[in-house]
């Protein structure tokens, strides 16, 4: 199904490198990148609702302003934003225990995946 | 043998079979009678290996004891040492004195300060604990001070542990990068170095920050004159260099005395602030962008204060801007430590700071620090 890829990160670099990555992916459709969390929050409110149409957003952690956490709070907070065509990656290079079991709790979050982002990565995103 | 006597003053005197021969004289308030060692006292320490033969103890020569006189009511516990005099090889002595832990246990056995000897420290903590009784004021100080103690551990464990945060996330961040880069198509690697390199560069800064970090805690303040103007313009140059961009900068400095003060921590302050005003600056304002700085001497104090019209900082975020890893801005750059550093250092040379910022218009920090006398 053809994908539309969100990437929300503070850091400039890892922007461009998953940008970098996703455009080599099968299944992408487009790349849109943040590196402010609320705006892709808005984004995600307006995106196109269509059911060929597959969301796939990789979220960083730590981030001034709004974090990780705070997105997804936000997300939840609204259940239709939910649907089942769009689907959260936390990609984040925390290898902190606390971070992981806390994510754990969040029913949004499909996958927890540690930083960076490898072509295997996104053949598996593809696949799944 | 008199010194000996003299000096413990609770000593033993016991012979081949461990019969108690002789004891001292503040022993005498409380043992009355000679016989075996054995009917009088029993081993606390050591407990294992030992048994009450003269063979036996002069094994553990070189420990401590700790004896409980068990027929006594209190049943009172002396710590010391056995030694073989060289005049008396046949002979072992018990050199100790009563264990005590309060004030109270001194009067419990009817023994006085002066029962005991005077190098005895433990009379020495028991003295000390006494005035202390005695003396609320003291007592509340040193309430106070462990208080004091106390918070300055949990900010260091807070700290260690942000540290570590930092560590597994600030630091990964940018090797993460790095890899993630080197692991891109060969043909598409070679375009990305000079990134990389940046990304390693950026990696670096942070681990100078955090050497600055702690060497503000170990290093000793070390006063003498400052050279506002060299440091200054060395630290603009070098910032303008790292981050490729050149701001105009406006320097004013009114010194009618030398200002005095720790250079180390002054050139870290003054690096830190010149450092944000060129990579917070608007690039949208192109040559219309400023750092004003200006600089007021007198005998007591110098006023620093530094001026841009870069991107600014939120209201809601100014509170926290001086936080360890707090980062207000989504500039990649930043590494939430700067700021912190500069606080510290302030702090460390008695001084103050404040800052006063307005979102997309600039920011003015304000530093207040004392003008240190030369030795």
């Amino acid at each position: 199904m053809k994908t539309h890829f969100y990437i929300i990160d503070d850091d400039e670099l890892f922007l461009k490198l998953g940008k970098m990555y996703l455009e080599m992916g099968t299944c992408t459709s487009s790349v849109t990148l943040f590196n402010d969390a609320t705006e892709a929050l808005k984004a995600i409110e307006n995106r196109e609702e269509s059911l060929d149409q597959r969301y796939v957003v990789f979220l960083d952690l730590n981030m001034p302003i709004l974090n990780g956490f705070g997105f997804l709070e936000a997300l939840e907070k609204k259940p239709k934003l939910l649907q089942k065509n769009i689907q959260i990656y936390v990609l984040t290079s925390s290898i902190n225990q606390d971070d992981i079991e806390r994510i754990k709790q969040y029913k949004s979050v499909t996958e927890y995946l540690n930083k960076p982002m490898t072509r295997e990565m996104v053949q598996h995103v593809c696949a799944s | 043998m008199q010194t000996l006597k003299k000096l413990f003053p609770f000593y033993l005197r016991l012979d081949k079979d461990l019969n108690i021969i002789e004891y001292g004289r503040s022993m005498g308030k409380l043992l009355h009678e000679n016989g075996s060692f054995k009917d009088h006292f029993k081993f606390i320490r050591p407990n294992f290996g030992i048994t009450y033969s003269f063979a036996s103890i002069a094994e553990f020569l070189d420990q401590v004891f700790i004896l409980e006189l068990f027929h006594h009511p209190k049943k009172v516990r002396f710590k010391g040492q056995f030694i073989i005099h060289h005049e008396h090889e046949d002979e072992l002595w018990f050199c100790g004195s009563p264990w005590l832990m309060s004030v109270e246990d001194l009067q419990q056995h009817d023994l006085f300060v002066t029962d005991f000897a005077q190098h005895d420290s433990a009379i020495d903590t028991l003295l000390m604990l006494n005035q202390n009784l005695l003396n609320l004021q003291d007592n509340s100080k040193m309430i106070a001070d462990l208080k004091q103690k106390n918070e300055r551990l949990q900010q260091v464990n807070e700290r260690l542990d942000a540290i570590v945060y930092a560590i597994t996330h600030d630091f990964r961040a940018p090797l993460l990068a790095s890899i993630g880069l080197l692991q891109l198509p060969e043909s598409m690697v070679l375009e990305e170095l000079p990134e990389i390199l940046q990304t390693l560069k950026r990696l670096d800064r942070t681990i100078i920050h955090l050497n600055e970090l702690s060497k503000n805690e170990k290093i000793a303040l070390k006063f003498s004159t400052i050279n506002w103007e060299e440091l200054i313009r060395e630290s603009y140059h070098n910032y303008s260099v790292i981050y490729g961009i050149k701001i105009p900068i406006h320097l004013s400095i009114n010194e009618t005395t030398p200002f005095h003060s720790d250079t180390f921590r002054i050139r870290t302050i003054v690096n830190n602030l010149i450092s944000n005003a060129i990579k917070y600056a608007r690039p949208i304002l192109e040559e219309a962008s400023f750092i004003k700085i200006s600089i007021h001497t007198d005998p007591s104090s110098c006023i620093f204060t530094i001026e841009d019209n870069g991107e600014g900082i939120d209201e809601k975020n100014l509170e926290n801007i001086f936080k360890l890893f707090y980062r207000a801005s989504i500039k990649s750059q930043g590494n939430g430590i700067g700021l912190y550093i500069i606080k510290e250092m302030v702090q460390y040379l008695k001084g103050t700071i404040t800052v006063k910022s307005v979102k997309n218009e600039g920011t003015t920090f304000t530093l207040k620090f004392p003008n240190q006398k030369l030795e």
